[in-house]
């Protein structure tokens, strides 16, 4: 129950920073935005192990895009914070059914890597504010290359994850026939 | 199921936050979004890094497959991954009928971590006697950030439980039936070879010379010898029907339907037997088929009838035309277990009582059967109607001889077999 309610904490947290950094005058229909975010979240409370909850994040990514417009904003952190403890609980909650009990150095695993992620931000922040402040030019063949980095780095998650190896000779007997 | 590691949705959720925002950010010149998908991006890359490679290895275990109802066992789970790389395991147990299982939430959740192999386990508790089939548990074996899991229910895990009959506490103090036969350990009613001491009596011709009494010879001048009973054994039928289920089963703390109160009833009284020594068989009247356990002694004679009875099917709807099976010739005892409904049961009664044979007869109609049916539907009067019709047919069986008694656990017996240890064979035939 109370990952379920951190799903749902997660998502306002996140929709909460990117309202505080909105720029006053945000394009009408933002409300909207954050409603569908705020339902999907609570549609993901019932079916975490679901891409519902990617529907949330793409929403809230959406919301922070539309109404936010200083880049440099440390709410940003907070955005981040919010998304990934949104993130977090969901994974969380797909592990078990609920109801199911979880240990002492479990729950604390989990709120000690949460940390540890969110704590990745502050450092990225530091790195957007000097970049805002110096006015780098635009770069057309910058621009591409980090398209082309991003474009690899995801082939290259696909394709290990789609390299998936087949059971160990003794599991295989265990594990029984596929169906 | 399917075996090996399969990304989750959270990890593709992940890599999707990362690169949708992250092309937006490069296109759209909008750092502050790299900022704000920067942890996913740290749970990204975390996830590939520790990947699991390998399944683990998991077994399934019941320590100990063969019980008595109400008795309990541990069903272990044993997950053990050389990689280290499962970081925590959830397991779904599903209780069949009449099995309970504590906890009694359906999974089970374990950090795995460093600490492997690691083992997860519920208590089992078979609620009712016969055979059950304990499906395999569902298991989830997960990586980091559950980015990636491992799905694993093999049906080869599945495990066969067999709930032997609580057997109730049961004694007779009265001797059996007169027995056949002149070997075995109970006291026939007539003297010869064996270890009890009858009387002393003036020496015969073929008495054996280590029997002669010397102090009373001595002192009557006159050859005495001890004599003694002889020893025999008896060969006890138990012939359960199981052509009828009387009554709703609450399992072994609640209430009883009439194939319960018969296989805990015939359990209880093969174990007295045993203990006195004398040979057991068993005919079982159930689905399809009539089984029989050639007459044996001892305890593990007992255990095999004791199995025997645990297997047992009810019939419901096998049409009991009344028919004696064979294996009843010869015995000293029939303890025919029964609720004694159908006219079948009450002919094939009537028909061991008229070959002579030596028979006790116990009712296992339960007393609540009534207890779900509405005092004043046409259900209770059909009922009632039954039950009448029941007694009149008992009537005549009772008035030829033949006991016929509900079973009351310790002393059921007794009166009947004082009674029947006083007949002398083949007498009081109906």
């Amino acid at each position: 129950m109370i990952l379920r309610a951190a799903i749902v904490a997660g998502a306002v947290g996140a929709l909460l920073a990117s309202s505080a950094a909105a720029a006053p005058g945000a394009p009408s229909g933002l409300e909207f935005v954050a409603l569908a975010a705020m339902a999907s979240a609570l549609v993901s409370t019932v079916l975490p192990d679901h891409h519902v909850g990617l529907v949330t994040s793409m929403l809230i990514g959406v919301h922070w895009w539309l109404g936010v417009d200083d880049v440099a904003t440390p709410w940003s952190m907070a955005a981040g914070a919010g998304l990934i403890a949104h993130h977090t609980a969901l994974a969380a909650a797909s592990l078990s059914p609920l109801g199911s009990t979880w240990s002492a150095p479990m729950r604390t695993r989990w709120l000690r890597r949460l940390l540890l992620v969110t704590a990745v931000a502050p450092p990225i922040w530091v790195g957007v504010w000097l970049l805002e402040r110096t006015q780098v030019p635009a770069s057309s063949p910058l621009v591409g290359a980090a398209l082309l980095v991003l474009a690899v780095a995801v082939w290259w998650v696909r394709r290990r994850d789609a390299g998936e190896q087949p059971a160990s000779g003794p599991n295989r007997r265990l594990a029984g026939p596929a169906s | 199921m399917k075996a090996g590691w399969t990304p989750t949705p959270a990890h593709f959720r992940a890599v999707a936050v990362v690169a949708s925002f992250a092309v937006v950010a490069v296109l759209d010149r909008r750092p502050d979004l790299l900022v704000v998908a920067a942890p996913c991006l740290a749970v990204v890359v975390w996830t590939e890094w520790t990947r699991p490679a390998r399944s683990p290895r998991i077994e399934s275990v019941v320590d100990h497959p063969t019980l008595r109802e109400g008795d309990t066992t541990t069903w272990r789970l044993v997950v053990d991954d050389a990689s280290g790389r499962t970081e925590d395991v959830a397991v779904a147990f599903r209780a069949p009928d009449w099995v309970a299982l504590e906890p009694a939430h359906v999974a089970e959740l374990a950090g795995v971590g460093s600490r492997l192999p690691t083992e997860l386990s519920v208590e089992v508790r078979p609620v009712r006697w016969g055979p059950h089939r304990l499906d395999p548990p569902l298991v989830v074996a997960a990586g980091a950030w559950n980015g990636h899991r491992h799905v694993w229910r093999s049906w080869h895990e599945a495990r066969e439980l067999l709930a032997m009959p609580h057997a109730p506490e049961f004694d007779a103090v009265a001797s059996a039936a007169p027995p056949h036969g002149l070997v075995g350990v109970n006291r026939a009613p007539r003297p010869g070879a064996g270890s009890e001491f009858a009387s002393i009596r003036p020496f015969q011709p073929g008495d054996r010379l280590r029997r002669i009494h010397w102090p009373r010879t001595l002192r009557s001048r006159e050859m005495h010898v001890t004599s003694t009973w002889s020893d025999t054994d008896r060969h006890v039928v138990l012939l359960v029907d199981a052509f009828e289920d009387i009554g709703e089963p609450g399992g072994v703390d609640g209430a009883a339907s009439s194939l319960d109160i018969s296989v805990r009833a015939a359990s209880a009284i093969a174990g007295h037997f045993t203990r006195t020594g004398d040979r057991i068989s068993l005919v079982s009247m159930e689905a399809h088929r009539v089984r029989r356990l050639q007459p044996a002694s001892g305890e593990r004679h007992l255990r095999r009838v004791v199995r025997a009875l645990a297997e047992i099917r009810p019939a419901t709807t096998v049409d009991d035309r009344g028919t004696v099976p064979r294996g009843l010739r010869g015995a000293a005892l029939v303890v025919m277990l029964s609720p004694l409904l159908s006219p079948g049961a009450l002919d094939r009664v009537a028909r061991i009582a008229r070959d002579g044979t030596p028979m006790v007869v116990i009712d296992c109609l339960p007393p609540h059967v009534t207890a779900s049916i509405d005092r004043r539907s046409a259900a209770d009067l059909a009922w009632r109607l039954e039950r009448l019709e029941r007694d009149r047919r008992l009537e005549p069986l009772r008035a030829h001889g033949v006991p016929v008694m509900p079973w009351r656990g310790p002393g059921t017996l007794d009166p009947v077999l004082a009674k029947l240890s006083r007949r002398r064979p083949g007498v009081g035939r109906p």
